[in-house]
């Protein structure tokens, strides 16, 4: 096996996949949201509970690639706790970490846990899955609140992926099926 | 048709190794792994005589065809046109005027649905489907459909991934205006009983498109043997360049039909009070074609018939039997579909991995399948399934590249154990 590929797997990606971490509901939630990706079939609800602008409780649940799983699984130890404007720019990290290896993206992730930044840096390897890592992450961004207003209606930093679709307020389920689905992806 | 078949014969009469040498892409390495190319339903490599043959086009003869004066002109309209022969013969179609040249299925299909369906359609009319079609034989439908107040009606898969006739008897109504089928799924392999199909909608007086995208290249298609009125198909999947494919229509059909797109190459005259249109073909291709990819596709053409679609169509059935019998032994591995005959492609999930993670696993070890919906997303949901992965064969693949899928998806067994 060549070695990017058991970086990925090996590493990281089987653990999280075997045993994921907060795959739970969260009680209390304040806000939920789902991303699913038509093309691959990942589908994942991200539920949080949002307490004076901090992540106090945030969990997930669904039906995703390994690499998904993984990364819901990570996000959900890194974010528990955090502010809402230093969740904001851990994700806007990990996009430019999956997206581009951006070397101080690696670093900002790797500062809150070094396995974020492997995950990242092995993910980035392989073009064809970064709308997988990514989808936890942009679905997390959909419910967090900006300077400029509410996760729901206000302008948000997190560049939209056309092939991820993230539907807030959404439970588990059928996408878009929800008249007050919000389709932000 | 395949059942019949015994593959024990096939391998003394059939030379792959003589085969493989004639496509250069082949030869290389992927991740320091040979290439083993089991994506060919999505799409098959070109042998060195389709690739010299466009190149040459550009090279020697390349000017834009018909109503040219000059030498180049000439000769590059009577190559591309001696092109239609070649389609002619190879789905025995009654003449040269019944081929329609399109950038492929997709396009052959909406123009049947906008040119031949829309302006028959009324409120409540139905058009017929199957619930395996891939999405090219769908969504034009539903357009025309939201156009014209006609609606879809869906003959429904069985769990073995096959349509039933008396669902297609029972479907067929006084309503129903046209019907669409896909030949081979490219999902599950099925081939459906078309001819059948055909004479079931025939007694009803209703017409049959059939999608063949994926059975052009892997079994003899005869449109009068199937008794089809129109049938599509991209050149991309016959050996042949990306961006061509064909429309066949009945003759006495085409010619009833109001052009699609407007443009030059389709037209009789043109003045600002009216026009007057070409007659078929030309009344259905609008502005320059490929000229440089249908003259490859004539090559593509030439090099299919004279590797032999029997013989094809025997060699990939014995690889197909082979996969099949070696993902079974595969502890945690589901076939989605088990029709009883088969072409071309088998689709699977694994219990321990998601299909995206089979298809990077087999990648870093050369093999190169397919995993997402397949453009087949309501199939998908009628098999409960997010995706499946899906190897598919042709002319040129090996019982060595077969074993080597299946010890990949070992790997990947192993390693989510």
């Amino acid at each position: 096996m060549t070695t990017p590929l058991s970086e990925l797997y090996q590493r990281l990606v089987i653990d999280h996949n075997r045993s994921p971490h907060n795959q739970r509901p969260v009680p209390g939630c304040t806000a939920q949201a789902r991303g699913h990706s038509p093309l691959c079939g990942d589908d994942l609800h991200v539920q949080i509970r949002l307490e004076d602008h901090r992540i106090s409780d945030l969990g997930f649940d669904g039906d995703a690639c390994a690499v998904a799983t993984a990364s819901a699984s990570l996000l959900t130890d890194a974010c528990r706790g955090l502010s809402t404007d230093k969740a904001l720019a851990l994700v806007q990290a990990m996009i430019l970490l999956v997206e581009q290896g951006d070397a101080v993206a690696r670093e900002q992730a790797a500062e809150v846990d070094p396995e974020l930044a492997l995950l990242g840096a092995a993910v980035h390897a392989f073009p064809g899955r970064h709308k997988c890592a990514k989808l936890p992450w942009m679905t997390l961004a959909s419910l967090l609140p900006t300077e400029h207003g509410s996760g729901q209606h206000g302008k948000r930093a997190v560049p939209s992926d056309p092939d991820l679709r993230i539907s807030v307020g959404a439970g588990p389920g059928v996408a878009g099926s929800d008249p007050a689905v919000t389709e932000a992806g | 048709m395949m059942s019949v078949v015994e593959p024990l014969m096939t391998s003394a009469a059939y030379n792959v190794d003589a085969i493989r040498a004639q496509f250069p892409i082949l030869s290389q390495t992927v991740n320091g792994q040979p290439l083993v190319y089991l994506d060919n339903a999505a799409s098959v490599q070109k042998p060195a005589s389709v690739i010299e043959a466009e190149a040459d086009v550009y090279r020697m003869t390349y000017a834009n065809i018909h109503r040219g004066v000059h030498t180049l002109s000439q000769t590059a309209t009577t190559a591309f046109e001696a092109v239609r022969g070649r389609v002619r013969d190879l789905i025995h179609a009654r003449s040269d005027k019944e081929i329609v040249f399109t950038r492929g299925t997709t396009e052959s299909i909406n123009l049947v649905a906008n040119s031949f369906a829309r302006p028959r359609l009324r409120p409540g009319d139905e058009i017929l489907l199957t619930g395996m079609e891939h999405h090219s034989n769908i969504v034009p439908w539903q357009l025309v459909c939201e156009a014209t107040g006609a609606q879809l009606r869906v003959i429904p898969v069985s769990d073995s991934g096959e349509i039933r006739l008396e669902d297609v008897e029972s479907a067929l109504s006084d309503r129903t205006r046209l019907l669409a089928i896909i030949h081979v799924s490219n999902v599950l392999g099925t081939v459906n009983p078309v001819a059948d199909v055909c004479s079931l909608a025939r007694a009803h007086g209703v017409p049959v498109l059939v999608d063949a995208a994926q059975s052009i290249a892997h079994q003899p298609v005869d449109v009068q043997a199937l008794g089809c009125d129109f049938l599509a198909f991209s050149g991309h999947k016959l050996y042949g360049p990306s961006g061509t494919g064909v429309l066949w229509g009945k003759a006495e059909l085409l010619a009833g039909m109001p052009p699609w797109q407007g443009g030059g190459d389709m037209i009789r005259s043109v003045s600002f009070e009216g026009s007057s249109y070409a007659d078929p073909p030309a009344r259905f291709e609008a502005g320059t074609p490929n000229i440089a990819g249908v003259i490859g596709l004539g090559a593509a053409i030439d090099w299919y018939l004279a590797c032999g679609p029997e013989a094809i169509a025997r060699h990939e059935h014995a690889l197909l039997q082979q996969a099949e019998g070696l993902l079974r032994q595969i502890p945690g591995l589901r076939l989605i579909g088990e029709p009883k005959e088969r072409s071309g492609a088998i689709s699977f999930v694994m219990e321990q991995a998601h299909p995206h993670d089979i298809g990077t696993i087999l990648d870093g070890y050369g093999v190169a399948v397919r995993t997402g919906h397949h453009c087949a997303e309501p199939l998908m949901r009628r098999f409960a399934v997010p995706a499946t992965a899906r190897a598919s064969f042709a002319a040129y693949n090996t019982a060595s590249e077969v074993e080597q899928l299946a010890t990949a998806l070992d790997k990947v067994r192993v390693l989510f154990a």
